[in-house]
């Protein structure tokens, strides 16, 4: 082998030895490109499909956004009307406010001076109720009276209807009894009847007449005074004779009692006569014995 | 030439010096096919 072949084959067997190191060193050391660019073709269409859906979201939020913004300036328009018309009533709150404030000192007013008058009828209405203590007692004292006055009204009815039960059988017998004293040419008159209890003033007359019975005695005689004279029916009288002699004694003769009376004559029954004497015409009448 | 058809010359250290590069050779040939083998023997 020449000189020059023998460089050529070390200088092959440097080169072989370098190729191999370097395609060991590139089997060794490199990178699977194909994977990541894979990985990075994943991530690719992923980031991809999400800005897709992010852009159909974006797209989406946009017509949202879009008809939430007309509704919002929609509704905005409608709250200024609103504003508008709160402002108005506002104001007219304001001077419905001031009215009623007004109104509210002018009750206050009027409330404190009721408090004062409730103050003073609250005192007064304690003073009542002491009053209405000491009304209260002396109520409770009355009602007793009260009670006992049912208790003498219930006995006094029954006392009362038992006069009632005598009254009315004494207007029965009243009724009887006038029957019998105008049968009887009485008087009824209660004026008269009281008059006749009066006793007779002290007058004197004659006797004009007598009237005698079947059995020939005086029975009623007829006298010179009358009612002028202050006579009345019922007037006892005593019958005398007065002696035209001297020193004769005065004859009683009897008493009468008159039984008709006229202005200036009456005529009266014999209701007691004297033994030894008899009645005659001009005797005296008199009432002063 | 003649020389050569007539007896095989004696190994020296250049044959053992081209057996050795040959095995370089293949060796990294196989390490650039498993190298190719990753991307899938595909070239763009």
């Amino acid at each position: 082998m020449s000189y020059v072949g023998k460089i050529l084959v070390v200088l092959q067997v440097v080169m072989s030895v370098l190729f191999m190191t370097f395609a060991g060193a590139v089997f060794a050391v490199h990178s699977n490109w194909k994977g990541k660019f894979e990985a990075a073709q994943t991530q690719l269409d992923t980031r991809s499909q999400d800005l897709a859906t992010a852009q159909e979201e974006l797209e989406k939020a946009k017509t949202d956004l879009t008809a939430k913004l007309t509704a919002e300036t929609e509704r905005a328009n409608q709250f200024q009307a609103q504003n508008l018309t709160l402002v108005a009533k506002e104001a007219t709150l304001v001077d419905q406010n001031n009215r009623l404030e007004q109104q509210r000192d002018t009750e206050k007013g009027l409330a404190q001076a009721k408090a004062a008058e409730a103050r003073f009828r609250q005192e007064e209405a304690e003073k009542q109720r002491v009053e209405n203590a000491k009304i209260q007692v002396a109520l409770d004292e009355v009602s007793r009276e009260v009670r006992q006055l049912k208790d003498e009204l219930i006995s006094k009815k029954a006392d009362y209807s038992d006069l009632l039960t005598k009254y009315n059988s004494l207007l029965e017998k009243s009724a009887y009894l006038e029957k019998v004293v105008a049968a009887n040419s009485l008087p009824t008159d209660p004026r008269s009847v009281s008059k006749m209890s009066v006793p007779a003033p002290p007058v004197e007359g004659l006797v004009r007449e007598v009237k005698k019975n079947k059995t020939n005695r005086v029975q009623f005689v007829e006298l010179s005074i009358g009612s002028d004279d202050g006579l009345l029916i019922s007037h006892v009288l005593d019958v005398i004779r007065i002696p035209t002699a001297a020193g004769a004694e005065t004859e009683w003769l009897g008493k009468v009692k008159v039984v008709s009376v006229n202005p200036d004559s009456a005529v009266a029954e014999v209701i007691l006569a004297a033994k030894n004497g008899i009645i005659q015409e001009g005797d005296n009448v008199t009432t002063k014995l | 030439m003649s020389r050569q058809n007539s007896e095989d010359a004696t190994p020296d250290i250049y044959v053992a010096l081209l057996f050795i590069s040959v095995a370089a050779l293949t060796t990294g040939c196989i390490f650039l096919a498993l190298e190719l083998n990753s991307y899938g023997w595909q070239f763009n």
